[in-house]
């Protein structure tokens, strides 16, 4: 028993090729991000080190900047109206038959699948301003004076762009709190209506406290998911109008990819990921506070 | 739990219903553009069926565009992939969980790391050593890239399953004198079959929808996938053909539909299983 599973030679074959991948594509770049920062590299030419200069250059770049605070936006947006009101959403669904819960969860999770690149050309032609689906849309209900050229504004572009994050992760949000509240044991909502607590009572004192942890995930995962929000802005306004819509991984790959400017690009990824284990450490302290609070 | 008013039941039902209804008609106003021609797309009613169903939209679509090409690049970088991660991803898991050494416990912080870490970072380091490497635009680097950001996720939900096995079993095959892969692959992947299905579903739709290491590492037409063959449409390089757009777009959507279709309970279970590890 113990010759087989305690073979040195058989464990290190058993992790080789997994433990490879990983260090060289996810350990390695981790290492290797914080090495270009510090360097001016275009790919060609052998790389120069250079100190924090591409920090000093990112953060006396407005651009850099609008684009920080565009991220920061979409991830707010996502929070609030993605992980907030699925776990709602899936309290409420909760109370209705299994049958239309059925029905209403598969509508919801099917967007999820699809590749987001699929996603961002079909609503690109539903916000068409001459013939997508939501100019028609508002002029068939009679409310046409709201038609717009919707990805052109500047005051409705970042809505668009955040409204189709939204539609596609919804679904995952959703699945996530539903299956939280399935697991919660039936017997729990059966003593309390014995006890005669309303359905208010029930979800404030038995739902939303045992549904803590997997709110945090919903948050988590909602709120990574609109800091990186790339694909859309690529493919739906490319950035504009103006660089307006530019998000930080946007403005990472055009920094890297379209002015071969490997290094500064290096630099916004290592501003981000410290800009994600910031937000990741408010949502700790958040749900810590709340649990004190009670 | 239910609400005992039955007109607050309804009230919800028909909300709910309208935000359903709208997270499924733009999918079916797709599939319906699929089948009009780009004049009627751009000037006929939105609503109404396809006054003639134009079927030439996919044939054009699959042959003359050559989503054809790019649906089987999809597939060879997707199959490989899904090997690649499946295998390696059981068998970490069953160093890490099954067999007796120190370092165990360390290396499982380190898979952990792979979870946490939003691929799209590290983009401009992964692209820099490929190209160093000479594998930019070769579908090899998107396989190998694409594996190494799943096996963290397929290993902990092999892990969560194998150590719910007990060790007699290892007990007994190895008194049979079983070998250490005989034991893997025959006695403890047969278990293990629901984790490997969630593994399998889980990877699939990652690596089919994969858009950003597909974007930056591949770009020639010879290997593109067709997320990113998807743009060659509103590029303008052929001008704006509305109809052939839709026709490829309901192409690649149609694995995952599909998949989602037949396996539903498995899908819902792979993306609430992925959520919890995370």
């Amino acid at each position: 028993m113990k010759k087989v599973l305690g073979n040195k030679w058989y464990i290190f074959l058993l992790c080789a090729p997994a433990m490879l991948l990983l260090i060289a594509f996810v350990l390695y770049p981790i290492l290797n991000i914080v090495v270009m920062s510090l360097q001016k590299t275009d790919g060609l030419t052998p790389a120069k080190f250079i100190g924090f200069k591409n920090f000093v250059q990112l953060f006396t770049d407005d651009g850099f900047m609008r684009a920080n605070l565009a991220s920061l936006g979409l991830c707010l947006l996502a929070v609030i109206c993605n992980a907030i009101l699925a776990i709602a959403v899936s309290i409420l669904l909760c109370t209705l038959g299994p049958k239309t819960q059925k029905i209403l969860r598969t509508a919801f999770i099917i967007p999820l699948v699809l590749s987001i690149s699929v996603i961002s050309q079909l609503w690109l032609t539903i916000y068409h301003a001459d013939w997508g689906l939501l100019n028609t849309m508002l002029d068939k209900i009679g409310l046409g004076f709201l038609q717009n050229e919707w990805l052109i504004n500047p005051k409705t572009a970042m809505v668009c762009i955040a409204i189709v994050g939204m539609w596609w992760m919804f679904g995952m949000d959703l699945l996530m709190s539903y299956s939280g509240i399935k697991a919660i044991p039936e017997s729990y909502f059966e003593a309390a209506q014995l006890d005669g607590a309303g359905f208010w009572q029930t979800v404030r004192h038995i739902t939303l406290p045992l549904l803590k942890d997997v709110a945090k995930m919903c948050v988590t995962i909602s709120a990574i998911g609109g800091l990186f929000t790339f694909p859309q802005v690529y493919i739906m306004t490319g950035g504009g109008p103006g660089d307006l819509t530019t998000t930080v991984m946007m403005y990472m790959y055009k920094q890297a990819f379209s002015n071969q400017r490997y290094g500064l690009a290096a630099a916004v990824g290592l501003v981000v990921i410290l800009e994600t284990c910031v937000v990741l450490a408010v949502i700790n302290w958040l749900f810590k506070k709340g649990r004190s609070a009670e | 739990m239910r609400i005992q008013h039955k007109w607050i039941r309804v009230v919800l039902t028909v909300i709910f219903g309208i935000c359903a209804f709208c997270s499924v008609y733009p999918l079916f106003w797709m599939l319906l553009n699929s089948f009009k021609d780009t004049s009627e797309i751009m000037t006929g009613s939105s609503f109404g069926l396809p006054s003639f169903w134009k079927f030439e939209n996919y044939t054009d679509a699959l042959f003359n565009r050559d989503i054809l090409k790019f649906f089987l690049n999809s597939v060879i970088v997707t199959g490989a992939t899904l090997v690649l991660t499946v295998v390696s991803a059981t068998m970490l898991a069953y160093a890490l969980t099954r067999m007796r050494w120190k370092g165990a416990g360390k290396l499982n912080k380190v898979v952990t790391l792979g979870i946490l870490l939003p691929s799209q970072i590290v983009i401009v380091p992964i692209f820099v050593m490929l190209r160093e490497m000479h594998l930019v635009n070769n579908p090899m680097s998107l396989i190998l890239t694409i594996s190494a950001f799943n096996i963290a996720m397929a290993t902990l939900m092999a892990c969560s399953f194998m150590k719910g096995i007990p060790m007699e079993m290892e007990e007994a095959a190895v008194m049979d004198g079983a070998g250490i892969f005989t034991i893997l692959f025959k006695i403890i992947t047969p278990i293990i079959k629901p984790a490997v299905a969630t593994m399998c579903i889980n990877t699939f739709i990652n690596s089919w929808n994969e858009f950003i290491y597909a974007l930056v590492l591949i770009n020639g037409e010879k290997y593109r996938t067709l997320p990113i063959a998807l743009m060659n449409y509103s590029s303008g390089k052929y001008g704006t053909d509305y109809g052939g757009m839709f026709a490829a777009m309901v192409i690649t959507s149609i694995l995952p539909v599909l998949l989602f279709v037949f396996f539903s309970n498995q899908v819902e279970k792979t993306f609430s299983a992925g959520a919890i590890l995370k």
